[in-house]
């Protein structure tokens, strides 16, 4: 398959995931696509979910001030000497005030409150929701509009965490010409099981961003280590996740088996790495670990000057 | 009278909305949950289909 070169645009992270969900004012579509317009009515009325809470929140608000005021109105109104007028409106008053202080004390957590209730209430429409973008997404796909198709994936995978969404993200990935310089991501592609797509993926960011290799990826590798290996270049791509795995003292501890594998192969700047980071950290148990390196250290490397 | 019950009234109403109000603040999710409940609902929708 012929690769593509392509210019992603940066996936914009947020603190939550849910925040980047959108709803819309005129006719309550979920997305995640789209920043003001609604896929669906074409309205410009998208607005943050957290937005909508406050929406529903200040409804609340309208409606307990109308009541107070209609109570107020008939205490008023059936009022028999001007003392229980004064008395109604003052308590009219009183009461507003301890409402607005109340609100006022526990505002942000009734807007959590009010957020997760909406997403209860409404999470048929939730899925629905970002099922269309989804659709929206593939239909991108079939007009030959591949980085944008995959942005949009890569968007709705924020939330949707299936493997076919990965997959399908994977699969893109794939088709591009990848560089250093792209906002590339793997933890939240990585799969239950088995798949040679991921895996020539995860060589190709061993390569490219290595930084992007952790903990779970080499997990990932050491359970499917022995498919990886019937892969074409299977080899290649483990030594690539070996050397990776070398940058962080914490990894060669957590790995010792999979750097200890691949060691011997590793390239001359990856091994001087390991090297370095057993050599600096001689209080640790290294074990056989430690063996293999010293003696790849004396067979390839004991006279070389970077090492000493 | 009847302005007295309207008055007990809407000293109850208020007590009852301040219960409530710290009812809700008690029960507050975290923004955390908040991201755990958005991917369960994906997630169980998901085995739903499968």
């Amino acid at each position: 398959m012929k690769k593509i070169p392509v210019q992603l645009n940066p996936y914009i992270k947020t603190r939550q995931a849910y925040e980047k969900l959108k709803i819309c004012h005129s006719c309550g579509r979920f997305t995640i696509l789209g920043e003001k317009i609604c896929p669906s009515c074409g309205k410009s009325s998208l607005i943050k979910l957290e937005k909508k809470a406050l929406s529903l929140q200040r409804r609340g608000i309208v409606k307990e001030t109308i009541l107070i005021l209609a109570l107020v109105a008939a205490g008023i109104f059936f009022s028999e000497s001007t003392l229980q007028t004064s008395l109604c409106a003052a308590g009219g008053v009183t009461s507003l005030i301890l409402l607005w202080m109340l609100r006022r004390n526990t505002r942000t957590e009734r807007q959590s409150y009010q957020l997760g209730k909406l997403l209860q209430r409404e999470s048929f429409k939730l899925v629905d929701g970002l099922r269309l973008d989804r659709e929206a997404a593939i239909e991108v796909f079939h007009n030959d509009e591949k980085q944008q198709a995959y942005e949009m994936l890569r968007e709705i995978g924020t939330l949707v965490r299936t493997d076919q969404i990965k997959v399908e993200q994977i699969l893109l990935l794939q088709s591009f010409v990848l560089r250093k310089d792209m906002d590339l991501m793997l933890e939240p592609l990585l799969l239950d099981h088995f798949n040679p797509d991921l895996v020539q993926y995860m060589g190709e960011l061993s390569k490219l961003k290595r930084g992007l290799l952790k903990e779970k990826a080499f997990r990932y590798a050491l359970i499917h280590e022995a498919q990886i290996l019937r892969m074409k270049d299977g080899e290649h791509i483990l030594i690539g996740i070996a050397g990776a795995a070398v940058r962080l003292k914490r990894y060669v501890i957590l790995y010792p088996h999979l750097v200890m594998r691949y060691a011997r192969k590793l390239p001359k700047d990856r091994f001087l790495r390991l090297y370095n980071v057993i050599r600096n950290n001689p209080q640790h148990n290294w074990g056989a670990l430690g063996a293999e390196v010293s003696e790849i250290y004396n067979e390839k490397y004991k006279w070389d000057t970077q090492f000493q | 009278m009847v302005t007295y019950v309207c008055l007990g009234i809407l000293f109850l109403f208020v007590l009852l909305r301040g219960i409530h109000y710290y009812n809700q603040r008690k029960k507050a999710p975290t923004p955390e949950q908040l991201d755990q409940l958005a991917f369960a609902i994906f997630k169980n929708s998901d085995r739903g289909n499968s």
